[in-house]
């Protein structure tokens, strides 16, 4: 099995880079290239479903396109962390905007059941059961929820993209864990 | 790390999805995000920040508007590659679209819906109206229009109009009208894909400004066409005019497809074979009408 789990990206010596990006577009095509697939890995796990994730991940980069002159960070980290916040945005503004989420959800995500190797408590865990109770959270929290433990970023990192300060990040995502847990235990009809 | 972290971390280690890209996708936005840096390049009016205190030199301010102007052609030049992909992507729909025999449109406005079978090898284009009319242009060889009036029950023959496209090639317009205003730098093009009743879609969308047929108080029109990716030809789109608030003005929609073959004539739409014809075109030029009197002279 694969694990859906990556770690955070360790990159260095990009910084030139990202200020080249603002004028020249075979720096923006670099970066392109490598953030490429960690943003549509983000807006599949944000939003579920193949076909919406690459909408929104093209309407990234296209933002990121017009708007990267205007974009004041120098370094790789600032561009990181300025592309997730992109990112969250939209794909948060997405699902509020959509009512159709919960069909699409359904649909993206039942052929995709776990193979039952999850462990113990949650040995019948399954995608659409944890999409389900994750639906249930705000969407703020979902992305704290996918950047944590999807993107494997720390808590400085979710912290500039969600501005918040890193302890706060913390205290949410304790909370948010804790809630996660009520809802799949409801879901999975346990006793809290 | 607290425990409940460490265990919701197994928990979702032990599942799996598919989120491996797709290289055709990967591909295409990187040439599209190019496209758009491109135009974002140049409609460039910013200045530089650090040359904001120098801005009240006159010299300065040339230097940093000739220095925007060599950057904006530098990378104009580079891209122009990525800048023709959508164009050339719309001239692969026209010339899919030409090798059909037929090609089948049904427009909606608000209550107004309008079918046109367009017989692309003999030029010609059938017409008809939910009120019953039907309209033939023969651009072909009969050269003529016919025009079924279902109040009159008259079916009139008359010379093809001066004034306006109606020959089979209309069913471009819209390609032409996208292509032709890219040309000029006048349309942004977006693409994305979509699917709907479980087939997948190519989308266009194109924010031009407003040509000769929009709505008069129309400041851009936005065009939308989904096409298929794998036969490249277009199914579905579009048009929508705003006012200058982004208000939609007006919208108009369609559907198109390609049957194997479509009316041989107005008779097979509909029209009685009993009705009466009126036929202009054999009219003489110059009828008693026509010609001018004097006028009284009060003598």
């Amino acid at each position: 099995m694969v694990g859906i789990m990556t770690k955070p990206l360790e990159r260095t010596g990009y910084d030139d880079l990202v200020v080249q990006a603002k004028s020249q577009a075979a720096a923006l095509g670099r970066l392109y290239e490598l953030y490429y697939e960690p943003i549509l890995r983000f807006c599949i796990h944000r939003l579920f479903n193949r076909a919406l994730a690459e909408d929104v991940t093209s309407s990234i980069f296209l933002t990121v396109a017009r708007t990267i002159r205007r974009f004041d960070g120098r370094t790789e980290r600032d561009f990181r962390a300025w592309i997730y916040t992109i990112a969250a945005n939209q794909a948060n503004a997405h699902i509020r905007k959509s009512t159709r989420r919960r069909r699409l959800l359904q649909a993206a995500v039942a052929p995709q059941a776990a193979d039952g190797s999850a462990p113990a408590p949650w040995r019948s865990l399954d995608w659409p059961t944890l999409y389900e109770a994750i639906r249930g959270l705000k969407p703020e929290h979902q992305t704290i929820l996918t950047l944590r433990f999807f993107e494997g970023m720390d808590y400085d990192e979710i912290a500039a993209i969600v501005n918040a300060r890193p302890g706060t990040i913390r205290v949410t995502l304790h909370r948010v864990l804790r809630r996660l847990q009520r809802l799949l235990q409801e879901d999975l009809g346990g006793d809290e | 790390m607290s425990e409940n972290e460490r265990e919701f971390r197994r928990l979702v280690n032990g599942l799996t999805i598919d989120a491996k890209p797709d290289p055709a996708h990967r591909q295409r936005l990187g040439q599209q995000m190019l496209q758009a840096f491109e135009l974002a390049a140049s409609s460039a009016s910013w200045t530089p920040r650090w040359a904001a205190p120098l801005g009240k030199l006159s010299i300065a301010k040339l230097a940093v508007a000739a220095a925007v102007v060599v950057g904006a052609a530098a990378v104009l030049y580079q891209l122009r590659g990525p800048a023709d992909v959508v164009a050339a992507d719309l001239v692969k729909t026209r010339q899919a679209m030409q090798k059909m025999g037929w090609v089948h449109v049904v427009t909606t406005r608000g209550q107004e819906v309008e079918t046109r079978w367009h017989n692309l090898a003999a030029n010609r284009v059938f017409l008809t109206t939910a009120q019953g009319a039907v309209i033939c242009w023969d651009n072909g060889s009969a050269q003529q229009q016919l025009v079924y009036n279902p109040r009159a029950k008259t079916l009139t023959v008359d010379s093809l109009p001066r004034r306006g496209f109606s020959g089979s090639g209309s069913v471009f317009t819209v390609l032409n009208s996208i292509l032709a205003q890219r040309q000029q730098n006048a349309a942004t093009v977006e693409t994305y894909s979509d699917a709907s009743q479980g087939r997948k879609l190519r989308v266009f969308k194109a924010e031009m400004k407003p040509t000769g047929d929009a709505e008069p108080a129309a400041t851009r029109v936005v065009e939308t066409i989904m096409v298929d990716p794998e036969t490249g030809l277009l199914l579905a789109g579009s048009t929508d005019h705003l006012g200058s608030g982004g208000e939609v003005l007006a919208r108009e929609t369609f559907e198109v497809d390609y049957p194997r073959t479509g009316p041989a004539g107005v008779y097979d739409l509909g029209v009685p074979a009993a009705t009466r014809i009126i036929d202009r075109t054999q009219q003489p030029i110059g009828t008693p009408t026509d010609i001018p009197t004097p006028a009284p002279t009060g003598e």
